[in-house]
């Protein structure tokens, strides 16, 4: 005898399931699929030919070695220019520390292409370190996924670090270990889980990097997400894109459950101290020069690069003027543009807007129903790991995928505006649901219990307990959507429209132009693209960063 | 008035609640007593509808509760650990089952004024609950479970988790108010101190079953069994010579020719007495509360004489 609120209450579970679950089918699983069935069956009949060419290419085997190459460098990079970083902010107290913090998170949430830009006006011919010749050069990628992901290692690392107790290390000192020795032998290993994780993320981003290698890599370096874009675009080739995709997203299912395990591993037993009793000020010279050090390299590396780029979108030839930007709406039916840039500003705010309105509905649903099961029902882990998938499965995929299954019956949408907020919804949904997850699970089930008692029903109980605790969570989960819509790439440069440019895709229309003038059109359309990114994330800043969910 | 029927609850294999039945008049006060793990939260959250039983049946007045959900119940439940909702304030909390029942606000924030006047917190409407000491979180708790002036009010551990002196006092205060409004209450709790002091009757509860159920002084002086009189701190032994009994340490004296010979193997000041553990010659040791100036230490002989009109006999 189980009363009916036990059944109306699974009911509405599957409701609220339902809806992510039928987004995800149509325009991730069903775009996927079909991609697999282009790729296996190119006629209509099992043909493993194109995966073989694959294989046997030498060419395509190089680019296949090269992403993986590529990845793993940039990597390690990332994880030894920021671990200093990471301890810095972590052990140590300086004036405008929370302003730091904050600065050193632009990077990670800019535009790619926007990147991109950046370390074309630091490292093109005209720029300050023109001279070096690293312009088109793996130099350049290398340093720009370093800029792109130390944010990464100093939130995943410095988050744990900043929690160890410091007096293991004093037990340590005391017990006659040196500096080094201490670090090696008790700080590290107590690390060593965080940077795992901190580390499968960066090479997840770098081995998927799309608008960074198509930027600065040029024609000489290609990747797999870039030989998928190439393929598609410029040869027409669909099978080997198609072959292509397969390879990439087996890789990037191995990456992820590589990185499940290293995160995994993460839920040892520590010792953690809350945050304020760990860091100080820096009190003797060697102590002030390792903060300092950190400090300029945060500068030079990070600052340096978005300085530049905001330098030379002013830089016109007649002096210091606005005449880039004047130029984004005059600037009209170029090749490949047929509207003035400028509107492509308002296609972005439009498009954004839409896809965090889909992202939060998905995302906040499927949060909502993997977090609510109640105490009793745990949720199975296979609904989560679908939702996360599109996170790591690459926009390129997404893009491409969206081209070759969503053009025909019974979808026929290749017309419409819709698949792009769509897309970029589809690769924001699950950073909402990460950061929604944590929030209500944090929830007593008991503050539910005593409402409901007390004469809320079940949906007052929805909106007067779970909704008002979460409303901080939910803006932080729309300002990130809205920032990985306003900069997505790698997907909308498929499915975007002639006629309806989003800002990213302007810049890299722009950036293929020849001419100063398009370069400085370009540098001033990601000044823009960077501003109005900056404006979301500052809300975010607001409702403080150190309180979002998982990544 | 209460009914509880033959009321069963189930966690997976584990058997809660097993047949319980209990009747709580208008107007009175029975207190839960048990162990912890002993079914005493279940039966406040069965009768509330936040567990559905697998057998048995809740009604209010004759009408049939078990199927309806816990918000249309019209009960009341203050919970171990005050639950109060982080995000709103005093008066938001204590406001919140009046506003449930939609009634306007001006008048739900006079009722809610006056609630809080009641329990000592005039003028914290607008205190954040987060800022509040134990002892104040915890009679807000009471002032939001009172506001929409349920036909029952049920009390799960209301006190536990404040200090000796706080928890003292509160019980005073508590026992007025149920005096002064009349209230018909089912109060669960692990003390018998509170139990004796609050209720009316008594239900000492063990594996999901009511052992005893009867007035402080009944229960008291007559445990029912064996579980109830050593849980009340009872002796249970047979070295008295009438079978199986419960004795209380008290009711056993130290005389010089006393019938039982035993050794003292510990001792403990208690305040007002000192508990002595006499181990017997040929038995278990038996606790008692010797008072006066010349008290034995460990290792002493001693007799002692048992008033038998102070043994309870049990059931075997």
């Amino acid at each position: 005898m189980v009363p009916a609120r036990i059944d109306r209450r699974r009911i509405a579970r599957g409701l609220m399931l339902a809806v992510p679950l039928a987004f995800l089918g149509v325009f991730f699983v069903y775009p996927v699929a079909s991609i697999v069935g282009r790729g296996l069956t190119p006629d209509g009949s099992l043909d493993l030919s194109p995966i073989g060419d694959v294989v046997t290419d030498a060419r395509l085997r190089g680019v296949a070695w090269f992403t993986v190459w590529q990845a793993t460098v940039s990597t390690a990079l990332t994880v030894l220019v920021a671990l200093p970083g990471a301890y810095v902010f972590a052990r140590y107290e300086f004036r405008g520390k929370r302003l730091v913090r904050a600065a050193v998170l632009v990077p990670f949430v800019l535009p790619t292409v926007v990147v991109g830009s950046a370390f074309l006006a630091v490292l093109g011919e005209s720029g300050p370190l023109g001279f070096l010749g690293l312009d088109q050069s793996l130099a350049a990628i290398l340093l720009a996924h370093v800029f792109f992901d130390y944010a990464v290692v100093v939130l995943v690392v410095g988050g744990l670090w900043a929690h160890l107790d410091p007096r293991q290390e004093d037990a340590a000192r005391v017990l006659g270990a040196g500096r080094w020795q201490t670090f090696r032998s008790v700080t590290l290993p107590a690390l060593q889980p965080a940077i795992a994780a901190a580390a499968a993320i960066v090479f997840l981003f770098t081995f998927t990097s799309f608008g960074v290698i198509l930027i600065l890599g040029g024609p000489g370096y290609s990747t797999l997400e870039t030989e998928i874009y190439r393929q598609t675009v410029q040869f027409l080739d669909l099978p080997q894109a198609a072959a292509l995709s397969i390879l990439q997203l087996v890789a990037v299912i191995a990456v992820l459950l590589v990185a499940g395990r290293a995160q995994g591993r993460r839920a040892q037993a520590l010792r953690l101290r809350p945050r304020a009793e760990t860091s100080r000020r820096a009190r003797t010279a060697a102590e002030r020069a390792v903060v300092g050090v950190n400090l300029a390299v945060i500068a030079v590396l990070l600052g340096g690069p978005i300085a530049v780029l905001v330098e030379r979108s002013f830089d016109t030839a007649g002096g210091y003027s606005f005449g880039f930007y004047r130029a984004l709406s005059e600037l009209r039916r170029t090749s490949t543009v047929f509207v003035p840039p400028i509107e492509a500003v308002r296609n972005s705010i439009v498009f954004a807007s839409a896809a965090t309105v889909i992202a939060l509905v998905i995302g906040g649903l499927a949060a909502f129903a993997i977090a609510g099961a109640g105490r009793r029902v745990r949720p199975g882990r296979g609904l989560d790991t679908l939702l996360l998938l599109p996170l790591g499965v690459s926009a390129v995929t997404i893009g491409f995928g969206f081209l070759i299954a969503l053009d025909r019956p019974p979808f026929d949408l290749r017309a419409s505006p819709v698949l792009i907020p769509i897309a970029h919804a589809l690769v924001a949904a699950p950073f909402v649901a990460r950061v929604l997850i944590p929030v209500l699970r944090s929830i007593d089930q008991r503050l539910r219990e005593a409402a409901a008692v007390l004469g809320a029903s079940p949906r007052r109980v929805w909106r007067e307990i779970d909704l008002p605790i979460v409303a901080r969570a939910v803006l932080v989960a729309a300002g990130f959507a809205f920032a990985i819509s306003l900069g997505e790439f790698g997907a909308t440069i498929f499915i975007a429209r002639p006629d309806y440019p989003t800002l990213p895709v302007v810049v890299f229309r722009l950036l293929g132009q020849p001419g100063a003038l398009n370069f400085g059109a370009a540098m001033a359309a990601s000044v823009i693209l960077m501003a109005v990114t900056a404006v979301a994330i500052l809300a975010i800043e607001r409702f403080r960063f150190a309180d979002i969910g998982e990544f | 008035m209460l009914h509880v029927e033959a009321l069963e609850v189930r966690y997976g294999d584990t058997v809660a609640l097993d047949g319980v039945d209990l009747v709580v008049e208008d107007g009175e006060v029975v207190s839960v007593l048990g162990p912890s793990g002993s079914g005493k939260s279940t039966l406040l959250r069965a009768v509330a509808g936040l567990e559905p039983p697998v057998l048995g049946r809740v009604a209010w007045d004759g009408d049939d509760l078990t199927r309806v959900p816990p918000h249309r119940r019209q009960l009341g439940l203050m919970f171990q650990d005050h639950t109060l909702f982080p995000h709103r304030d005093v008066l938001g909390n204590v406001a919140f089952g009046l506003r449930m029942r939609r009634v306007p606000a001006a008048h739900a924030a006079a009722r809610a004024a006056e609630l809080l006047a009641l329990v000592g917190l005039a003028g914290y409407a607008h205190r954040h609950v987060t800022e509040l000491s134990g002892g104040e979180q915890q009679r807000v708790a009471l002032a939001r479970a009172l506001a929409p002036a349920p036909r029952l009010l049920m009390l799960d551990e209301p006190l536990g988790s404040l200090d000796r002196a706080l928890r003292e006092r509160l019980m005073v205060e508590l026992r007025e108010l149920f005096t002064r409004l009349g209230l018909t209450s089912l109060y669960v709790t692990h003390d018998h101190d509170e139990a004796f002091a609050l209720a009316d009757r008594v239900a000492v509860m063990h594996e999901g079953r009511i052992e005893q159920l009867g007035s402080p002084v009944d229960v008291w002086e007559h445990p029912a069994n064996e579980f109830v009189a050593r849980f009340l701190g009872y002796n249970v032994t047979d070295a008295l010579g009438h079978g199986r009994v419960a004795v209380r340490p008290d009711s056993l004296r130290i005389e010089p020719d006393g019938p039982i010979a035993g050794v003292v193997a510990a001792r403990t000041f208690r305040r007002d007495h000192f508990l002595l553990e006499v181990k017997i010659a040929d038995g278990p040791s038996l606790e008692v509360a010797a008072t006066g100036d010349r008290i034995p230490t460990a290792g002493d002989p001693l007799r002692l004489a048992v008033d038998p009109d102070a043994v309870v006999p049990l059931s075997p």
